[in-house]
């Protein structure tokens, strides 16, 4: 067989066309290229697999190529159906993908800006790789190396972890900025990670739709409906399987279109409904009691200190943790300790077999001072969120609250969704944990119908609580390695801690946070990643123990801050600042940024390129990987991202200590990874090909250690050219052998599913009590002015909104598609428009499609937008489509068209994690030119 | 021999247009000119709140009782035998008679601009070697690979259900004998083979 | 249910229905009044070679209009489609027409060298067989004239054309702008028979407007009755000012005034001279009035989709 491939390779060398077959070439020279090659000589279609890099729903795909003419070309592309994460399905901007690679706005050469020219004006010449790598390599040089910072999209953050953060330990460079926490998930995330436990590079949770019987969404459509094509399988299935759907949307959204039940919630108000449904579950006792006693902190006693602060019941260990917590037997009837780290309250900390109660007996006391359980706790404080009080607050009736809360208690499997995008309010934290409560009251997690945790969630979380068992501290493995918190904790101890580098300068973002805090001025807990302090530092305010610290030069990748930060006018400025040494953008195309870029270093498109790692399945419960396999020969003279970043360590002297980290971090063997380099460098080949193949033996290695199968770096290759994708363990067996937390803890501070959060409760000792801090439950109105809430509106006054449509990404350059501009005509109202609400547009004597200006009437920008009028949202509400308003004329189609989000937002952030608080503000809409 | 159609479950459109961008790059359809050969209605009834948003994908129907096919006076339009109707792009004349001819707005003319461009785009292999009048053809080219037509085939929801209407085991023969989906206009006498489940 | 104007056939074929309707009814009632009023050579060989040089104009609109028309011959393909039919029935009229006419032009000294290149034998028989011509030809007119109106009708979701009432419209409207077309040619003729025609054209033209209102009048009636694509239209037609103002004002209500003028009012028959201008003025309208119907029909068309 091996033989019969090799000389029909020969023949076709022979026969001339080996060139355009090399790319198909598999990296272990297998027979597994065999039928790709005969069809490539033959002309026929070709099927590659590979990963839709449009949105971080990370779809499986499979590139279809045609050769005509020596040339091979993408036909099409299409989900790969062995995917369990995307069922072969992908959305309009996956299908149009290939368009990107034919875009003939693409970047196609190194440029340089020329000398003299402004930033912000397309002033560049074509330049040589050597010479971009010079110019960037010699600034550097002179700078020192906190004055640099990463900025990362989150296609630099979901592909290249395992690279930019050894790149940021080699290089001593503490800052990384990566758009898609501030922006998206922390707020969000963080919400359901404090019950939860959970955060990883694929948090979100893949809600398991199409087994609930009553879905309720609230603030969601992007995520599920508009689209991420894997929510959007299992929410289909859900409606075919007659599931109830109540959708919370000030307008109706493609997910909303779609409920049973829409509810136009006043913009902002979500957490008062939540509370409400809480306060109505807990006293209709609709919840699982069972799990919620066995597998949550909600048993644990906890008392109130003097200043009214809870705490709960708990002996302090060696390291300042808890080392046992309390709980009331309901069998024994008295106060036990359990374990301080465990999935389960089924057993007191000696062995014996426990019940914990939900409620403690009265007059029940732990070390002379008065003490309830969590759970009491709860009952307690949500006495005032009656339906009644909600109503008030969200326009919603109360009937219609406890209806919802009493058919969602009673329906089995019912599920809220866990939500995606948060950076709106500052309740957002506050109600993603709100929903991720409700969601542990009726046991639906790691559930069929209930929130499902990703495959690598659970791997990591078993390996961690392996670990702990035998004793292995999880402090020594990379950040990437530990599951859930324990990996933002990991974060936390590089980007936060002076000591984890070399010149005692933390994340710039920390240094502001921690100067505010010594100020008494408004900072934030955890800026991880955030933009906190750049500006500053770019100006030269910054200082950090009394020393200036300067930001010097910004290497963006994958970003375009310019459209998807807030605001634009703020990057506008820092990117302009003469400040500035260096600014490098890699990209694919001419985003608004690399407008202002010194240096523009164009990357091969995800077709083009083979990823240097494999990657697990998004969030699919499975345990699988895949990766991206290159479907044609580059068009240009482009470069991956890992060429760009080992060739600058190498230029920098520290491509050895660099290759090390990467290992490390991405658990590769040191050896074989630095041989392979050095071969591909001798054979001027792409790195990536030399960390794939690395990364295919390491994975037969992690293959024989998950299933007892170990295969050959040849044989995962194999199998992933040939299905896609390497399925370890199906969802149905990690669920089973895994099951978080009914098999293994949850990376929570306790193992198990947190109703009270000590994370929130560390911010009260430290910022005092706030009902944003509130451990138990508070409500946080929205702050739409200075003063807070705001509920009289003037006439031509609107709350604001915005959200994504199907078919385009962020403010990604992807709207530059030709294919997704057209399929986007027939609903350009719809999908590029300003909602305003039909009625009350006629009020104020406005009609469709009329050119409008929006003024921020808090902070004062205005943007010009094209009403669309609709009968489809809320009278007091506006709506924006947020991907729209490129500016750089070299974009050829999107280049002008639509209003830019950014340039009416405000820089207004929340003080838990930086998150942007991007609709606390109120807009006037009025004609252009009155 | 099979009795080609699908059903459209509107319970579960979206309106994300993943068909169209599939149809459109699977069929080289002129995009750039915005015509395509499925398309998405996103209609809205009512006053807030008591509004609906309809989403209705729609294609050539595959009329059983052919009027494109009636009126098409070279014969280009035809029915395969597994019902499908097609047009043979190199009899096609373009006089539009069928455009004029069909209730549900499904053809419309891949002219000569059109035929420039997706070479421009596509290469020298192309799909649409001439002007012609062009409609949807449940991509015969993929039938013949067993494969789904490509809008069904990505369509996130499952909106779109393919299969062969005399099959009996098919979810396609199933829905529309139960009555449970039901084609468009069904006054007009077509007898279309594409049939809509209501939201 | 939407109403979309249907963007497929634009003033290229209303040119072609409105010259073919002409070309039509043209030929039709020059080869009628041939066969009952007899033969004024010269008027009736410049009207049906007229008649001819509209359908070969139509035609090229038509033509033009389409994406392959070097290929038209694969029109004659499928009988069921009307497009077909109206191959066919342009054939034929040609055939007729051009049988018909060839003896006719004899009427014309100059031709006379091109006619004489005519073997003998053939002469004689198309001399023999002109009534016979004649009469196919009305024939043929009329199919053409009408299949105009069935072209159009037979779309089924664009319910203001899909009713026998439009080919009847067109047919009627065609013999009237026939009927206009050689009144103005016969206001050029010096013939003293031509005057005589010229009242019964006056005659046949009123008449003809007169049913063509009444049509109307259905047909409008029809279309309004429900709320369909055909009330949609109507209601389009009703406020298109050039259609009110130019067709039916202008091209159907003046000329029938001043015709009735001219009928009732200006003597009978053979009493003389008319002056020519009421007639050029009336015809002119007719005509006009006939190419902005087949425009405003063809823009009137609405698709009535379920969606
Ligand atoms: N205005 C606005 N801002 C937003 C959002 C929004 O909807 N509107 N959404 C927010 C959210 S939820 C998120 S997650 C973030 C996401 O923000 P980002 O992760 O930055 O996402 P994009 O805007 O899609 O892409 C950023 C840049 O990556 C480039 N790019 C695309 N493919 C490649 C590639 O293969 N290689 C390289 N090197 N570059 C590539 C694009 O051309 C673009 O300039 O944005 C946030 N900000
Ligand atoms: N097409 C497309 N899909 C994507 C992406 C993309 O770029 N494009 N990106 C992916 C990524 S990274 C993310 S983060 C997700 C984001 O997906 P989601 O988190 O679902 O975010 P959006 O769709 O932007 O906004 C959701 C909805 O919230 C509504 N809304 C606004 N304010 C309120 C409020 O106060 N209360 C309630 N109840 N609703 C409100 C808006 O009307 C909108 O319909 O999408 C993913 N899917
Ligand atoms: S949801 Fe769409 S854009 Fe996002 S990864 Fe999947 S196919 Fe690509
Ligand atoms: S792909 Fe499916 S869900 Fe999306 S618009 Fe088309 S039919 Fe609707
Ligand atoms: S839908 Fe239109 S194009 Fe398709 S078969 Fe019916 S009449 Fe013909
Ligand atoms: S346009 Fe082509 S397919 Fe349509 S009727 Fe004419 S010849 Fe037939
Ligand atoms: S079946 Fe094929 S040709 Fe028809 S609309 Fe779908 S993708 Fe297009
Ligand atoms: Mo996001």
């Amino acid at each position: 067989m091996h033989k019969k491939i090799i000389s029909r390779r020969q023949f076709l060398a022979a026969a001339g066309v080996l060139g355009g077959m090399s790319l198909l070439r598999p990296i272990w020279g297998l027979a597994t290229g065999a039928n790709a090659e005969a069809a490539a000589a033959s002309g026929a279609s070709t099927w590659v697999p590979s990963i839709c890099n449009f949105c971080s729903s990370f779809c499986d795909i499979k590139v279809q190529t045609k050769e005509s003419d020596g040339v091979r070309r993408i036909v099409k592309i299409d989900g790969n159906v062995d995917s369990p994460l995307n069922r072969g399905r992908i959305c309009a901007r996956g299908q149009a993908g290939l368009h990107q690679t034919y875009d003939p706005d693409r970047l196609k050469q190194p440029l340089i800006r020329v000398a003299g020219s402004k930033r912000g004006e397309w002033n560049f010449r074509a330049a040589t790789w050597d010479e971009a790598y010079s110019y960037i390599v010699s600034r550097l040089q002179k700078i020192n190396p906190w004055e640099t910072s990463l900025v990362g999209g989150w296609t630099a953050c979901v592909s290249y972890m395992h690279f930019s953060l050894p790149f940021c330990q080699t290089m001593q460079i503490p800052n990384i900025i990566a758009s898609p926490l501030q922006h998206c998930v922390t707020a969000g995330h963080l919400g359901t990670d404090l019950v939860t436990g959970n955060f990883n590079v694929h948090d979100e949770i893949l809600a398991d739709f199409e087994n609930a019987r009553y879905i309720l969404f609230s603030l969601n459509n992007a995520s599920v409906a508009a689209i991420s094509t894997a929510r959007a399988v299992r929410f289909g299935e859900a409606k075919k399987n007659g599931a109830k759907v109540v959708c919370l949307d000030p307008r109706m959204g493609e997910l909303a279109s779609k409920a049973d039940e829409w509810i136009p919630v006043k913009p902002g108000t979500d957490h008062a409904f939540f509370l409400a449904m809480l306060h109505t579950l807990l006293r209709e006792k609709l919840y699982d009691a069972d799990f919620v006693s066995k597998h949550t902190n909600a048993p644990f006693l906890a008392f109130r200190d003097e200043n009214g602060s809870v705490h709960l019941a708990a002996d302090a260990g060696k390291d300042g943790k808890p080392s046992n917590y309390y709980v009331y037997d309901a069998i024994g009837g008295g106060i036990r300790a359990v374990p301080a780290y465990t999935n389960s309250n089924d057993k007191a900390a000696g062995g014996a077999r426990i019940q914990p109660a939900l409620n403690a007996p009265a007059g029940l006391a732990w070390k002379g001072r008065k003490v309830s359980t969590v759970f009491d706790l709860f009952v307690e404080e949500s006495e005032p969120f009656t339906p009644e009080w909600a109503a008030a607050i969200t326009d919603i009736p109360a009937s219609t609250i406890r209806r919802i809360s009493i058919e969602f208690g009673q329906a089995r499997p019912a599920m809220v969704d866990p939500g995606w995008m948060g950076a709106r309010y500052h309740h957002l934290i506050g109600q993603r944990r709100l929903q991720a409560i409700i969601q542990t009251l009726v046991g639906g997690i790691d559930k069929p119908g209930g929130w499902m945790m990703s495959g690598e969630y659970h791997h990591r979380s078993e390996k961690a609580w392996h670990n702990i068992q035998h004793g292995v501290d999880n402090s020594k493995e990379p950040p990437v390695e530990r599951p859930g918190m324990g990996f933002a904790h990991g974060l936390l101890d590089i980007f936060g801690n002076p000591a984890a580098w070399e010149h005692g300068k933390p994340a710039l973002s920390f240094a502001w946070a921690m100067e505010q805090q010594k100020q008494g001025k408004p900072s934030a807990f955890l800026p991880a990643m955030a933009d906190t302090g750049l500006y500053e530092a770019v100006r030269g305010e910054l200082t950090f123990n009394g020393e200036p610290y300067r930001m010097k030069a910004l290497i963006m990748n994958a970003a375009n801050p310019i459209r998807h930060y807030f605001p634009a006018k703020r990057w506008e400025e820092i990117l302009s600042s003469p400040n500035l040494d260096l600014v490098v953008a890699i990209d694919v195309l001419p985003s608004d940024t690399t407008l202002y870029a010194d240096v523009i270093l164009p990357n091969h498109t995800y077709l083009e390129r083979n990823e240097p790692l494999l990657y697990p399945l998004g969030p699919e419960t499975g345990i699988g990987y895949t990766t991206r396999l290159r479907a044609i020969e580059p068009l240009y003279d482009t470069r991956d991202t890992t060429d760009m970043l080992c060739e600058i360590t190498r230029r920098m002297g520290k491509l050895e200590p660099y290759l090390d980290g990467i290992a490390n971090y991405a658990g590769l063997d040191a050896d074989m990874l630095k041989r392979e380099v050095k071969a591909a460098q001798q054979a001027k080949k792409p790195l990536n090909e030399a960390f794939l193949k690395t990364a295919y033996v390491a994975m037969g290695k992690f293959s024989g250690k998950l299933t007892g199968k170990e295969m050959t770096g040849a044989e995962v290759e194999a199998t992933i050219r040939d299905k896609g994708l390497l399925l370890l363990k199906n969802a149905d067996e990690v669920v089973e052998e895994m099951n978080l937390p009914r098999k293994i803890p949850v990376p929570t501070m306790s193992g198990r599913l947190e109703l009270f959060s000590p994370i929130l409760e560390s911010f009260t000792a430290k910022a005092g009590a706030q009902p944003i801090f509130n451990p138990v439950l508070g409500y946080v109105p929205r702050v739409l002015t200075e003063k807070g809430d705001k509920n009289n509106l003037g006439a031509d006054e609107f709350y604001f909104t915005y959200g994504k449509v199907p078919v385009v990404s962020h403010a990604s350059t992807n709207n530059n598609n030709a294919l997704l501009a057209a399929v986007t005509e027939p609903k350009k109202g719809q999908f590029m428009g300003l909602w305003m609400n039909a009625t009350k547009a006629k009020t104020l004597g406005l009609s469709n499609g009329q050119e409008v200006e929006i003024t921020n009437l808090r902070y004062g920008p205005k943007v010009k937008a094209t009403l669309f009028t609709t009968e489809m949202i809320r009278p007091d509400t506006v709506f924006l489509p947020s991907a729209y308003g490129s500016r750089n004329k070299k974009l050829s189609v999107a280049g002008g068209k639509g209003t830019a989000l950014n340039e009416l937002m405000p820089y207004s952030i929340e003080p838990i994690a930086a998150s942007f608080m991007s609709q606390e503000f109120t807009v006037s809409v009025k004609p252009v030119n009155s | 021999m099979a009795r080609y159609g699908m059903v459209m479950d509107m319970r579960t459109c979206v309106g994300c247009q993943a068909c169209m961008a599939a149809c459109s790059t699977e069929n080289q359809t002129p995009f750039w000119s915005e015509k395509f050969r499925t398309h998405v209605e996103d209609k809205e009834q009512g006053v807030f709140p008591d509004v609906r948003r309809v989403q209705l994908p729609r294609l050539c129907m595959h009329c059983e009782n052919t009027p494109c096919l009636s009126a098409c006076p070279t014969g280009a339009t035809h029915m395969d035998k597994n019902g499908i109707v097609l047009v043979n792009y190199d009899r096609c004349i373009g006089c539009y008679a069928c455009c004029i001819a069909c209730p549900y707005d499904a053809r419309y003319a891949y002219d000569g601009k059109d035929v420039d461009k997706e070479r421009e785009l596509y290469g020298e292999n192309v799909s649409h070697e001439m002007p012609h009048v062009d409609k949807c053809t449940f991509c015969v080219q993929r039938l013949a690979e067993k494969l789904e037509p490509a809008c069904v085939a990505t369509c996130p929801t499952h909106t779109r259900i393919f299969g062969d209407l005399d099959d009996s085991k098919s979810e396609v023969h199933k829905l529309a004998r139960s009555g449970k989906a039901q084609p468009l206009n069904q006054g007009l006498g077509t007898s279309p083979k594409v049939f809509y489940i209501p939201s | 249910m939407t109403f979309v104007h249907q963007e497929v056939w634009h003033w290229q074929i209303a040119t072609y229905l409105f010259l073919g309707g002409l070309g039509g009814a043209t030929f039709a009632i020059s080869a009628i009044i041939h066969l009952f009023e007899g033969c004024d050579r010269k008027m009736v060989s410049v009207a049906v070679m007229s008649s001819i040089a509209f359908l070969v104009i139509g035609t090229v609109f038509l033509l033009a209009d389409m994406l392959q028309p070097l290929k038209a011959i694969y029109a004659l393909t499928n009988p069921k489609s009307w497009i077909f039919w109206g191959v066919v029935f342009i054939n034929f009229y040609f055939i007729a027409a051009i049988t018909y006419v060839i003896p006719l032009l004899e009427a014309w000294p100059k031709l006379e060298p091109f006619i004489r290149k005519i073997p003998e034998p053939i002469l004689g028989l198309l001399e023999r067989f002109n009534n016979l011509a004649a009469l196919g030809g009305s024939a043929a007119g009329f199919l053409v004239a009408i299949y105009t109106g069935l072209l159009i009708s037979a779309a089924p979701a664009i319910n203001f054309w899909n009713t026998p009432a439009l080919p009847l419209l067109f047919v009627i409207s065609g013999f009237s702008t026939g009927a206009a077309f050689l009144l103005l040619l016969s206001t050029f003729s010096d013939n003293e028979g031509a005057h005589k025609i010229a009242s019964r054209l006056e005659q046949l033209d009123a008449v003809l407007i007169v049913t063509e209102l009444i049509i109307l009048g259905a047909y409008f009636n029809f279309a309004m009755f429900l709320p369909t694509g055909a009330r949609a239209s109507a209601e389009f037609l009703f406020h298109s000012p050039v259609f009110i103002a130019g067709f039916f004002v202008a091209g159907l209500i003046v000329p029938l005034a001043i015709e009735t003028y001219s009928i009732f009012f200006r003597g009978h028959g053979n009493e003389g001279r008319k002056s020519a201008l009421p007639i050029l003025v009336a015809s002119s309208l007719v005509l006009v009035g006939g190419y902005l119907l087949r425009i405003y029909v063809l823009k009137a068309g609405m698709f009535q989709f379920p969606w």
